[in-house]
C-alpha cells in the first residue's frame, strides 16, 4: 500500500482540527479567570451567560470590549506521554473518539440602561476523530487491524453576531403572588435576541485500511474505499453567506442578600442557514490488483450546490447560584449542558459541566478569581484564575486557565481580556 | 503588565516538559513482516519426526502384533480323554471287635506231665461261618504268670495248643524251663496268626507241660490285636459295623488321553466325572463304598465336580485313587481277592488351567521361535538425514517379551538387515546379542544399526529374531501365549548435537516504506525488528537470525528464494535466545542505514534458527509441547512527535 495516502488522511485531519482552535464561543476574560461562565454573572459581563443579570447592577452606561478564545481535547494533556499513558488514553478516545473543540469571540457591547447592544465575532467547532484513528495518532497502527474513519465528523461555525439584549427587574407587585410560594427578594427576565450572519463547515469521513497477514501467513495492507466529505457555505463576496437567528431566556432572581441563582437557556433556534453551498469530496479507493491507492476529486474547489443547508449551534442550559460569604468574597457554583445536536455528528454529544469558583475584591481596584471545573466531554478539571484592574469607570480583566497543565496535565487552554468602561 | 503575567502564565500551561506546546509522544508504525504460523513453530518433532513420545523418546515399531507370540495354551488345552475304569481289589480288611482278651485260671495242682489239659475256649464276639486271616503278620500275645510262685518251683516244657473245630491251629512253646520267678513276673510268647483259618467262631486252648513242681494256680491270659486283618470271611455278623478299616488305593489310567508330555496338573472350570462303582467281580457282601477319591478329588456321591478342581497326574497319565468301604449289612462275607470295579465318565469338560514343565513339553510342542520383523520404511528427507548425522543420540531396541511365572524366554540374536530402495543389500548384517533382564524385557543399543540409517542409500530394515522357551513348573491357561510382543526402535529424548542444526522460515515478502515513513527514520527515528510473543520452550538456547535481501526474479521457487535469500551477507541481525524463555516482545534493534533496504520493492526476509553444537557436553531433554513460536514478527519504526 502507498502508506502516504492514509498519513496524509490524518495529518489533513489533525490539521483541520488544528486550524479550527482559532474559533470561538461566549466568553469574556472574567468567566475565564472563574473558570465558566457562571448563570449568575451579574453586569454586561454576563450577557452571554444570562440575559436576566446584564442590568442588576443598575449601570446607566456600560461598553466592553473582549477577546477570548479557548481550545480542548479530551484525550491529550501537555505531558511527555509514556507508554502506559497511551493505554489510557485509547481507552478513553475509545469512547467518544478524539474530540478537538475551540471556540472564540472578539467584540464589544454597550448597555444603556436595561437594553444593551452587542456585535461579536464568533466561532464554535467540535471536531471529532473516529477512535480507530485516534488509536493510531496515540500509538501507531497494531501489525494486525483495521482501521476506519467511520465516526469521524465535525463542523464548525465562523460568523458575527448581532443583537440586542433586554433585561429588567419584576416588580415586586408581581413577585408577591411568587412570595407566597416560595422566598425571593428581587428577580430579574432577560431575553435577548441574536442576528447571526456568517458562514461554516461541517465534515464527515469514512473507509479506512487493514494490515496483517493473510491466510498463509502473508503480510499484507490493503484498503477499504471511503471518502472525506466536507460541506461549506460559499462566502465569496459575502453574497451567498449563511443567515441564522437565536434567542436567550434568562431568569435571576436574590434569594436574599446572601444568595442568589440564575437559570439561562441559550441558542433557543439558533442556527445558521444558507440556499447554496459547495460540496467538497475526496474519494479513494483501493486497487486491489496493484496495491495501490485511487484517489478522485472534485474539480475546482467543490461541487456547488443549490440546497438549502442549516448548521444548528449547541443547544446551553445552564442554572448556579452565588453566595455573598463576605463583603469582599462571591461563592459561584453552576452547571452546564450544551447539547451538540446538529446532524453532521452521527451520535449527538452532549457536555455536563459543573463549575465552582471565588472572586475576592478585599482590594478595590484588584478583584481576583479562582475556579475549578469538570467537563464530562473534556473529561478533564480545569484550574482557573483571573484579575481585574479596575481604575474608576475604566476596568480591564484578564482570565486563564488551565491551570492544571503548569503539573503537565491540562488537555486545554483558554484565555481572554476584557476592557469595560462601566458608571 | 497584568497581560504579561497572564500570557506568560498561559504559556507555561500549554508546554510540555520538554519545552514545547502541547503533549509529546512517541508514534509507531508496525509493519508486519512474518506470521507466526504453524509452518514457522519450530518444533521438537522437527528434529526427529511426528512420530515422537517425547517422554519416551522416539519410537518406531519393528514388531507389534499379538500374531507373533506363540499360543502355548491353546496347543497344551488341545487335550481328549473320555474316561477311565479299574478294578481295585480288597485285599485283607481289617475287622476290629471281632475278639478281645480272654483270661483263664488253670490248677496247676491237677495237671500231669505228658498230659493235654484243656483250658477252655475262646468264642469270638461275632458269629461267622468261616474267617481266614490275611498272611500279613498279627500275633496274640499269651501271658501267664502267678502271684504266689515259689523259687523253688519251676515247670519246663510248657507249650498251649490251639483248636479250632478239633483241628489243631497251632502250638505255642515256652522257654523249657519257667520257674516261680518267672511266673511272678509273667510270661509271655507271641502267637503269629496269619493265615489261620477259622471254620466256627471258638477256639479251644489246651495246655500241655513235661514236668512242674507248682501246685499253685496260675494265670494263663490271651490278648488278641484290636483288629484282626481278614483275608476271607464268610458271613461275619457284626453288631457294630464302625470297626472295619477299608482303605483301597489304585492308581486310574485314563482312556483316550492325550497329553502333551509335562503336563502335571489340569485346572477345570466346568465338568464333572459320573462314577459308576456298581460292577463288582467276585462277590462280596455286606459292604458297599463310602468315601471315593479319585487324584485328590472326593465324592460323596456318583459325581464327582470339576468346576474349580484340578486333577494331578502321575507320570503324566495316571491319576492316584482311593476309596473306603463301610458295611451296609449285618453279614459280610468277602475274600481278599474280591475286586471294586470303577468306571469313570468325563462330561463337560472345560480347562482353567495346566500346570506344565517346560522342559518336558518343549519337546513335543509345536514351536521353532522365529520372528520376522516388519519391513521398515527409511522415509527421510536428504536434509533431515543431513541433520541425524549432527545428533550424538542412543538408539536403542525395546524386546517387549511376555512369559509366564517360572518360564523363561531365551532370545539369542536379533539380526538386521538394510537394503537401497531396489531391494539390494546394504552393508553386512547386523546382528546384537540379547539378554533378557529380570523384568523379562530386553533392551539393545543399536547404535551401529543407527549409523547405518544415516547412510543416504538405505531406504529399507528388515530383522528377524529367534528365542527358545525353557522352565519348569507353569500355569498355562488356554490363552496363554508367550513370545516377543513387539520390537521397538526408541531414539531417546535426551541427546546431544555434534554440529549446529539450523532451521529456515519461509521466505515472506514485505512491503516497501513510503517515502515520509523514511525520511522519519533519517530524523531520529528507530527502527526495531519485534518478535512478538516469543516463546522459546525448546530446553536449549538458540540464536535467531534475521535476513533481508531484495530478490527481483519472479516465480521463484521457496527453495530457491530460500538459497538467495539465507546468506551471510543478507544478515540483518541476529540474537541469542535463552534457553526456555518467553519474551513478549524481541527486540532486535536496526540500524537506520540498514533498513534502506525496506524502501525498495521486492524485498523477502526471513528468520533462521540456529541449534548451536555442544559437542555432547549436555544432553538435551525435550518435554512433551517443547517447541519454539512466535506470533509475529514485524518492522516497529517509532518516530517522535512535538518534540
Amino acid at each position: 500500500m502507498d502508506k502516504r495516502k492514509y498519513r496524509y488522511v490524518v495529518f489533513l485531519l489533525i490539521m483541520i482540527c488544528v486550524f479550527s482552535i482559532v474559533v470561538s464561543a461566549d466568553m469574556t476574560a472574567r468567566s475565564i479567570g472563574l473558570g465558566d461562565e457562571f448563570v449568575v454573572l451579574e453586569g454586561i459581563t454576563g450577557l452571554f451567560s444570562n440575559p436576566a443579570s446584564v442590568d442588576i447592577n443598575d449601570n446607566s452606561f456600560a461598553l466592553e470590549f473582549t477577546m477570548a478564545g479557548e481550545a480542548w481535547n479530551n484525550v491529550f494533556v501537555n505531558d511527555n506521554i509514556s507508554e502506559a499513558d497511551k493505554e489510557k488514553l485509547v481507552k478513553i478516545a475509545g469512547s467518544d473518539g478524539l474530540l478537538i473543540a475551540a471556540n472564540a469571540n472578539l467584540g464589544g457591547k454597550m448597555g444603556i440602561g436595561p437594553l444593551v447592544l452587542f456585535t461579536d465575532g464568533k466561532a464554535n467547532s467540535l471536531f471529532r476523530v473516529s477512535d480507530d484513528f485516534a488509536e493510531l495518532l496515540i500509538r501507531g497502527n497494531e501489525i494486525e487491524g483495521e482501521y476506519l474513519l467511520d465516526g469521524t465528523d465535525g463542523a464548525l461555525a465562523f460568523y458575527l453576531d448581532s443583537g440586542i439584549n433586554y433585561s429588567f427587574k419584576i416588580d415586586d407587585k408581581y413577585l408577591d403572588s411568587l412570595r407566597n410560594s416560595f422566598k425571593v427578594k428581587n428577580m430579574y427576565l432577560g431575553i435577548t435576541y441574536h442576528y447571526l450572519r456568517g458562514g461554516f463547515a461541517k465534515y464527515e469521513a469514512d473507509g479506512g485500511f487493514e494490515l496483517g497477514f493473510d491466510e498463509e501467513g502473508d503480510p499484507f495492507v490493503s484498503g477499504n474505499s471511503g471518502k472525506v466529505s466536507a460541506y461549506y457555505t460559499d462566502i465569496d463576496d459575502f453574497k451567498s453567506t449563511a443567515v441564522g437567528h437565536g434567542f436567550d431566556l434568562g431568569l435571576y432572581a436574590d434569594y436574599d442578600d446572601k444568595y442568589s441563582w440564575g437559570f439561562a437557556v441559550l441558542n433557543i433556534g439558533a442556527s445558521l442557514q444558507a440556499d447554496t453551498f459547495k460540496e467538497y469530496e475526496y474519494g479513494f479507493e483501493y486497487d486491489e490488483d496493484n496495491d495501490e491507492w485511487n484517489t478522485t476529486e472534485p474539480v475546482d474547489d467543490g461541487v456547488l450546490k443549490y440546497q438549502e443547508i442549516t448548521m444548528d449551534l449547541p443547544l446551553v442550559i445552564k442554572f448556579g447560584g452565588k453566595m455573598k460569604y463576605s463583603d469582599n468574597l462571591d461563592l459561584f457554583a453552576n452547571y452546564t449542558m450544551s447539547s451538540y445536536s446538529d446532524s453532521i455528528y452521527n451520535d449527538s454529544l452532549k457536555d455536563h459541566r459543573i463549575a465552582l469558583a471565588l472572586e475576592y475584591t478585599g482590594v478595590d481596584f484588584l478583584p481576583l478569581r479562582t475556579g475549578l471545573n469538570y467537563s464530562t466531554l473534556e473529561r478533564d478539571f480545569d484550574i482557573a484564575a483571573g484579575l481585574g484592574l479596575y481604575l474608576g469607570p475604566l476596568k480591564i480583566d484578564v482570565g486563564i486557565s488551565d491551570l492544571s497543565g503548569l503539573f503537565y496535565r491540562s488537555k486545554g487552554v483558554a484565555g481572554g481580556i476584557s476592557l469595560r468602561l462601566e458608571f | 503588565m497584568v497581560t504579561i503575567i497572564a500570557s506568560t502564565l498561559m504559556f507555561y500551561a500549554c508546554t510540555n516538559p520538554g519545552g514545547t506546546l502541547g503533549p509529546s509522544w512517541d508514534i509507531t508504525a508496525k509493519i508486519p513482516l512474518i506470521k507466526g504460523t504453524e509452518k514457522n513453530t519450530i518444533r521438537i518433532e522437527d528434529l526427529i519426526g511426528d512420530d515422537i513420545n517425547l517422554q519416551e523418546g522416539y519410537t518406531e515399531s519393528l514388531l507389534d502384533s499379538g500374531n507373533s507370540l506363540y499360543a502355548l495354551g491353546n496347543e497344551l488345552s488341545e487335550i481328549s480323554f473320555s474316561g477311565f475304569s479299574t478294578s481295585i481289589e480288597l485285599g485283607s480288611i481289617e475287622i476290629g471287635g471281632l475278639i478281645g482278651t480272654r483270661e483263664f485260671d488253670v490248677i496247676t495242682a491237677n495237671i500231669e506231665g505228658g498230659i493235654e489239659e484243656d483250658i477252655g475256649d475262646i468264642t469270638f464276639d461275632a458269629d461267622f461261618d468261616s474267617l481266614s486271616l490275611s498272611e500279613d503278620s498279627q500275633e496274640a500275645l499269651i501271658t501267664i504268670n502267678s502271684t504266689t510262685g515259689s523259687i523253688s518251683d519251676h515247670i519246663s516244657g510248657l507249650r498251649i495248643k490251639v483248636f479250632n473245630n478239633g483241628v489243631n491251629k497251632g502250638t505255642l512253646y515256652f522257654d523249657t524251663l519257667i520257674t516261680g520267678d518267672d511266673l511272678n513276673t509273667g510270661v509271655e510268647e507271641k502267637w503269629d496268626m496269619k493265615n489261620l483259618s477259622l471254620t466256627g467262631n471258638q477256639i479251644s486252648l489246651k495246655l500241655m507241660v513235661e514236668e512242674i513242681t507248682l501246685d499253685e494256680e496260675i494265670i494263663v491270659s490271651v490278648q488278641f490285636p484290636s483288629k484282626l486283618k481278614v483275608a476271607e470271611l464268610s458271613n461275619l455278623k457284626l453288631t457294630d459295623f464302625s470297626d472295619i478299616d477299608t482303605r483301597l488305593e489304585s492308581e486310574i489310567t485314563i482312556d483316550d488321553l492325550n497329553l502333551n508330555n509335562g503336563v502335571k496338573k489340569i485346572g477345570f472350570v466346568t465338568g464333572n466325572i459320573s462314577i459308576d462303582i456298581s460292577s463288582v467281580s467276585n462277590n462280596f457282601t455286606g459292604l458297599s463304598v463310602e468315601n471315593l477319591n479319585i487324584a485328590g478329588l472326593s465324592a460323596e456321591t456318583d459325581l464327582i465336580s470339576l468346576a474349580g478342581q484340578e486333577l494331578s497326574f502321575l507320570d503324566g497319565e495316571k491319576l492316584q485313587t482311593g476309596m473306603t468301604l463301610r458295611a451296609n449289612d449285618e453279614l459280610i462275607s468277602f475274600s481278599s481277592d474280591s475286586e471294586v470295579k470303577i468306571s469313570g465318565t468325563f462330561e463337560n469338560i472345560g480347562i482353567s488351567y495346566l500346570e506344565v514343565n517346560i522342559d518336558e513339553a518343549k519337546e513335543t510342542l509345536d514351536f521353532d521361535g522365529d520372528v520376522v520383523i516388519d519391513e521398515l520404511e527409511i522415509e527421510l528427507d536428504d536434509e533431515l538425514r543431513d541433520e541425524l548425522h549432527k545428533l550424538n543420540i542412543k538408539p536403542e531396541i525395546i524386546l517387549n517379551i511376555v512369559s509366564l511365572e517360572g518360564m523363561k524366554l531365551e532370545p539369542f540374536e536379533l539380526v538386521f538387515n538394510t537394503f537401497d530402495d531396489s531391494g539390494n543389500p546394504v552393508g553386512e548384517e547386523i546382528s546384537f546379542e540379547i539378554e533378557v533382564s529380570e523384568s523379562g524385557n530386553s533392551i539393545i543399543d543399536i547404535k551401529p544399526l543407527f549409523d547405518r540409517i544415516k547412510e543416504p542409500e538405505v531406504n529399507r530394515i528388515s530383522g528377524s529374531c529367534n528365542y527358545g522357551l525353557s522352565g519348569e513348573e507353569v500355569i498355562v491357561t488356554p490363552e496363554s501365549k508367550v513370545g516377543i510382543e513387539s520390537i521397538e526402535l526408541r531414539v531417546p529424548y535426551e541427546f546431544s548435537l555434534n554440529d549446529d542444526m539450523e532451521f529456515t522460515l519461509d521466505p515472506e515478502k514485505v512491503e516497501a516504506l513510503d517515502s515520509g515513513t523514511r525520511e522519519m527514520l533519517e530524523n531520529d527515528a528507530k527502527g526495531m525488528l519485534v518478535i512478538g510473543n516469543l516463546d522459546n520452550n525448546l530446553p536449549l538456547a538458540v540464536a535467531i537470525e534475521v535476513y533481508a535481501v531484495v530478490i527481483s526474479e519472479p516465480h521463484l521457487t521457496n527453495e530457491e528464494l530460500k538459497e538467495t535469500l539465507y546468506k551471510p551477507e543478507n544478515l540483518l541481525k541476529s540474537k541469542a535466545l535463552a534457553q526456555r524463555e518467553y519474551y513478549e516482545k524481541y527486540l532486535l534493534e536496526i540500524k537506520a542505514e540498514d533498513l534502506d533496504i525496506f524502501t525498495e520493492d521486492n524485498v523477502y526476509t526471513g528468520v533462521k534458527i540456529v541449534l548451536p553444537a555442544n559437542n555432547g557436553e549436555d544432553k538435551y531433554q525435550f518435554l512433551a509441547g517443547d517447541k519454539l513460536t512466535f506470533d509475529s514478527i514485524y518492522l516497529s519504526l517509532t518516530g517522535h512527535l512535538n518534540r
